[in-house]
């Protein structure tokens, strides 16, 4: 039995609004580099940040199933495949970011580093060419194996032989090896070298605790959407329960290492690491950091603690949006403080890349979506990830 | 007091989850099914209720919560303050860490030892095992025989249906 995704087709409306929302977010973006490119380039490192996120944390996952012979996970697969395929736009949106790196970096200016004894001992490593060079190398890395992976699933819906299986197997731990090393590069080059004097070593495991936790709710919302079209009998509440236990799982993550870079800073009270908390504790900005942990934690941690509201679609939608909207939040908190402003600003600047940047997304998954079939059809695990009569009907 | 069951000895999971299920719904009492593994559909098909130890953890983690944030106020702040280079006596954030493993360790021994007394297990307790193969490779449906009027001949022609290998009487001591 296969399950034919020629159904899946977008409506018309979700179409234009998809369209409609990308090219709001390029006028947007582009109004901005006239008017105002000190406010829009930090934006786009959120939206560019926050796609990359996406890609990696759907990669990841895929990656954990592979690596731990996960089963409950293979019907839902093509959700993070589809995910993990958008990776390729963030490379393209990388690429736009180099132009940005004269606004948004401090470091890449050679007339400040001269004048400053800590960034002229840090050039070695930030400098403009190695920069680039690195971002471009982790992208490669990323793309290159998030291609082989899905290629090999692909081709096993094809010819079901259990090889591109035990090649994943590799891939995948290939993949989380490096992977995890290059996210915490790329968030130190991203984000924390923004404030060239600051470092903390904990941001990049921060940073990939957030990532997880935006790409699980986005796969949460993408098992809700797939339901609400039909597809009660693949994506079933049993997934978007363990989906749920994940989410559960990693809001706390986060928060651990929310608390443990946080209040490190806080309790040693030395002035080069407080330089960046300095900012982010007082007025607006401290607001809002309690805010990031109300929205990534707090909510979360209370809402998925219940076995039924796991289960619950309509639940599940709305913790999955205040987790994505406590992602940018945080990333916000993490950008503009130093980029821009002594106070939180929410204007036009902000809204369109993200909005445009997650258009995109969301558009670029359901193409991939209606390509393939819409579960590994051929995967051996597959038996174990759909309910009981519904396997009986596959193996045969 | 001795307690009786009537044992069905099945071969495989597919086989224990259907004649759970349809023995539960014909109005027999489950004592318990016992499998080599955690089977998934199981509970559902025995009709478990969902645990009430969620909330027993929740109340030891909250305990551990509350002693936590008590004992460190009332140490750092009020019965032995002592000033660090001029640092508040009282601060929250600082209290953190302890309060984490207070929840972790409360929340955690306090939900084991429940489980414990709850299930009556204790050190050098002998537990009686209703079937030397369920170790191993079987799978063992335990109903409670609770009257001389229970027909065995129906449950007997129930389980064939679902291909029982061995059915056997129990009584423990």
């Amino acid at each position: 039995m296969t399950h034919s995704t020629a159904s899946i087709k977008m409506p018309r409306s979700v179409k234009q609004l998809l369209f409609g929302c990308m090219i709001f977010g390029l006028a947007i973006f582009l109004l901005g580099l006239f008017i105002a490119p000190k406010r829009i380039w930090p934006n786009f490192l959120i939206a560019e940040y926050y796609l990359i996120g996406l890609g990696l944390g759907a990669t990841f996952f895929i990656a954990i199933q592979y690596t731990s012979n996960g089963g409950w996970a293979t019907a839902i697969r093509r959700i993070p495949e589809a995910m993990s395929s958008t990776l390729t736009l963030a490379g393209v949106g990388i690429l736009i970011l180099f132009f940005g790196i004269h606004t948004l970096y401090e470091w890449s200016h050679e007339a400040v580093v001269a004048q400053d004894a800590i960034l002229l001992e840090k050039r070695v490593w930030l400098n403009e060419p190695f920069f680039i060079a690195r971002l471009v190398g982790y992208f490669v890395i990323w793309i290159g194996l998030s291609k082989v992976i899905l290629k090999n699933s692909y081709q096993q819906d094809d010819d079901a032989d259990i090889k591109y299986t035990r090649r994943n197997v590799r891939n995948s731990a290939i993949f989380i090896l490096i992977g995890a090393y290059t996210v915490c590069l790329a968030s130190f080059d991203l984000l924390m070298s923004l404030q060239p004097h600051w470092y903390s070593t904990i941001f990049g495991f921060l940073n990939i605790a957030g990532i997880f936790l935006s790409s699980l709710a986005m796969i949460a919302i993408l098992i809700i959407l797939l339901r609400k079209i039909g597809y009660e009998h693949i994506f079933t509440a049993d997934h978007l329960q363990t989906v749920g236990n994940m989410m559960l799982a990693f809001c706390v993550f986060w928060v651990y290492m929310w608390v443990s870079q946080h209040m490190l800073i806080w309790y040693s009270n030395l002035p080069e690491e407080t330089s960046y908390y300095i900012f982010r504790h007082f007025g607006g900005w401290g607001t809002l950091s309690l805010l990031n942990v109300v929205l990534n934690w707090l909510i979360p941690f209370f809402v998925l603690m219940p076995r039924f509201c796991k289960r619950h679609d309509k639940t599940m939608l709305q913790v999955s949006i205040v987790i994505l909207v406590g992602h940018w939040l945080d990333l916000y908190i993490m950008v503009m403080p130093t980029v821009y402003g002594a106070y939180p600003m929410f204007h036009i600047w902000e809204i369109g890349p993200i909005v445009g940047m997650l258009a995109l997304f969301f558009w670029a998954v359901f193409q991939r979506l209606k390509k393939h079939n819409l579960t590994p059809v051929n995967d051996p695990y597959l038996v174990e990830s759909l309910p009981q009569h519904m396997s009986k009907h596959v193996t045969m | 007091m001795s307690n009786s069951y009537f044992l069905g000895v099945f071969d495989n999971e597919s086989d224990i989850v259907a004649a759970t299920r349809i023995t539960r719904e014909s109005g027999y009492d489950i004592h318990d099914v016992y499998t080599p593994y955690a089977v998934h559909d199981l509970p559902e098909a025995m009709g478990l209720k969902s645990s009430r130890l969620t909330w027993v953890c929740l109340m030891f983690a909250l305990l551990g919560f509350s002693i936590a944030i008590f004992s460190q106020f009332w140490i750092a702040g009020v019965d032995w303050a002592v000033n660090v280079g001029g640092r508040p006596f009282n601060s929250l954030p600082a209290y953190l860490p302890v309060m984490f493993e207070c929840i972790v360790l409360f929340g955690g021994l306090g939900v084991l030892f429940t489980l414990f007394v709850r299930t009556k297990l204790y050190p050098g307790k002998k537990e009686l095992t209703i079937h030397p193969e369920v170790t191993n490779d079987r799978f063992v449906l335990a109903v409670e025989l609770r009257d001389s009027a229970f027909d065995t001949a129906a449950i007997t022609m129930l389980w064939e249906q679902y291909h029982v290998l061995e059915i056997r009487q129990l009584s423990e001591a």
